[in-house]
């Protein structure tokens, strides 16, 4: 925590917007100061006299001024946030939560999982492996979208191929969509990983998280080798205001990253 | 440290220390108001509206942004052990150990001085003994306050309490005196324990208000219930709150305000998910947060007994229906 008071947050500048599909933007900030983040902790973003919402930064992790935040269009907030432009002013608090875990993941074979938006945390948990291709010497990545139109990162796609064994496929092709259809549990089936031995991180929708929990543990990947980042209205995101309580977790604390183990049996896990 | 001194010297205390502080004593009905020389004060009545928890964590609290601070001392009179056990066991345990410190509710903490008073008569709807508290206050306070007759008994709990005392020209209570405290004290603890004689700790409680069982207990207990959230309101021990973003211009303003987990949109998230849609599921909640996750987070339950739920509610749920029904 960079900051005495933690609701002061840094003000930072929009550098650019990168429009990725139609309802989401990638916003390019530059803060005042520099904030260092781990892989899969999140932010409180300030959109100036409108609201505050939770975002896992999709840039490189680290200490650094610039910040990519890669926002769907949902609410209040998000909805004045897409009408910002370069060179307008947000502001941002943080970062919070746990992050994956690295130490965790590293010298195993990970089978991570992504869905829509999902997408976002996990692209900053690709240039950690990427950038740390030593530490991780086998990974399959499979990402899910309802069409083509809503895959992110498109540009990027090509270049993490060449890295890593990655697979893309959406719920509903289109005619120039030449890889999978199906949803994303469906390519479990030829996956390059070991299910028996593998560590699984899924993010996306908490129905996608939902499915693909249920079918992992099927196909013998047990609960304590599934790791699944939860969305709780997270408001303070620092257990002060218990909004995001599930079950006895503070999901901005103890999480957003949890085994599913600690979390399959909570009541309220993905509503 | 106890003193005596009768209550025509109280009231000029307080005069004194309201030319130099923000003072606030309980009037007629019970409410924590500004001390004015002519106004009337209740020290029997228990503070149902505008707690202790008022002063200290006010229901708009500007914690980024510009601040007005008169920097004055707030002195409130009034506050009984159910509002400093909920303070001292929650409140600054949330705000101040755990990191990150709250610095707004910090400074707050540190202005103010508690002053607390005996119980001599407590409510019907007070229930304090059957959760650990008891109707009178033995620490938490700066200087606390025993009335017997017209003699006023001021233990000193703190520096900061013995402060306000500078220059009081006081007796040492005499034994019978000391004697009379105990046996009201005594009087109002058997009162209290009167009025709900269980232990929410015992039989099955604890296990019965977890997960999402009991579906139709929740579902019946909650019938008369309006969602107007003046249960988390009135609560010494509630501290939800939501951070409202009143920025304008380039200056960054963040209003802190008092959220009710009662409220349909509590938990919900902006993509439409919402843990708790139903209102049998916030109400169970409430109890679920209070016997259940407070009691493991603080060591406290989440309910110090003052019974305020069961005044304010326009729905005439009381706490301890609720309880006795599953334990």
């Amino acid at each position: 925590m960079s900051r005495v008071n933690p609701y002061e947050p840094i003000k930072a500048v929009i550098r650019e917007v990168i429009e990725e599909t139609p309802t989401i933007k990638t916003f390019r900030l530059e803060l005042d100061e520099p904030m260092e983040f781990a892989t899969g902790q999140f932010i409180q973003l300030t959109v100036p006299g409108v609201g505050e919402c939770p975002f896992t930064p999709s840039s490189k992790p680290g200490k650094s001024r610039n910040m990519d935040v890669t926002v769907m269009k949902v609410g209040t907030a998000t909805e004045v946030l897409h009408r910002k432009t370069s060179g307008d002013m947000l502001a941002v608090r943080g970062p919070y939560g746990n992050g994956f875990p690295l130490d965790f993941l590293k010298n195993k074979e990970l089978l991570i999982v992504g869905g829509g938006c999902g997408m976002a945390p996990l692209r900053s948990l690709l240039y950690e492996i990427i950038e740390n291709k030593q530490d991780y010497p086998s990974v399959s990545f499979l990402y899910g979208c309802r069409t083509p139109e809503d895959i992110l990162y498109k540009g990027s796609f090509p270049e993490w191929k060449k890295e890593i064994d990655f697979e893309r496929t959406v719920d509903k092709a289109s005619e120039e969509w030449k890889e999978s259809e199906g949803v994303v549990t469906k390519l479990f089936e030829n996956v390059k990983v070991n299910l028996k031995k593998c560590v699984a991180v899924i993010v996306g929708p908490p129905v996608m998280m939902k499915f693909a929990t249920m079918e992992l543990e099927k196909k013998g990947v047990s609960d304590d080798r599934i790791i699944v980042s939860l969305e709780k209205n997270m408001t303070c995101g620092f257990g002060k205001c218990r909004h995001c309580l599930c079950g006895p977790y503070y999901v901005c604390k103890d999480g957003p990253v949890f085994f599913y183990k600690d979390v399959k049996d909570l009541p309220d896990v993905w509503d | 440290m106890i003193q005596r001194i009768n209550t025509d010297r109280l009231k000029q205390l307080l005069k004194d220390w309201a030319e130099v502080h923000d003072v606030f004593v309980p009037d007629e009905q019970g409410r924590l108001v500004r001390f004015e020389e002519d106004g009337e004060i209740n020290w029997n009545i228990v503070p149902v509206w505008g707690g202790l928890k008022e002063f200290i964590y006010p229901p708009r609290n500007t914690v980024a942004g510009s601040k007005e601070d008169s920097g004055k001392l707030t002195v409130v009179v009034g506050a009984r052990d159910c509002d400093v056990r909920a303070l001292v066991n929650v409140f600054d345990r949330i705000m101040l150990e755990k990191d990150p410190a709250d610095t707004v509710y910090k400074n707050r903490r540190e202005k103010i001085r508690i002053v607390t008073v005996d119980c001599s008569s407590p409510a019907d709807t007070c229930f304090c003994t059957a959760v650990g508290g008891k109707p009178y206050c033995d620490k938490g306070f700066d200087l606390n306050l025993s009335f017997i007759g017209d003699k006023v008994l001021i233990e000193t709990g703190t520096d900061g309490g013995q402060a306000l005392l500078k220059g009081l020209n006081s007796k040492e209570p005499e034994n019978d005196e000391i004697d009379r405290k105990d046996s009201i004290r005594d009087t109002s603890t058997r009162k209290v324990k009167a009025n709900f004689d269980s232990d929410y700790k015992s039989g099955r409680f604890g296990d019965r208000i977890s997960g999402n069982s009991e579906e139709k207990y929740w579902e019946k207990k909650s019938e008369d219930c309006m969602q107007c959230g003046g249960c988390n309101f009135c609560c010494p021990t509630c501290y939800c709150n939501v951070l409202n973003e009143q920025s304008s211009g380039r200056e960054i303003v963040k209003v802190l305000q008092w959220d009710s987990c009662q409220f349909p949109g509590y938990a919900r998230v902006a993509g439409g998910a919402n843990p708790r849609k139903e209102l049998w599921m916030r109400f169970r909640h409430r109890y679920y947060c209070k016997f259940s996750l407070m009691p493991g987070e603080f060591d406290i339950a989440g309910c110090t007994g003052c019974g305020r739920c069961i005044q304010v509610c326009p729905g005439k749920i009381d706490i301890r229906d609720t309880i006795k029904g599953l334990l």
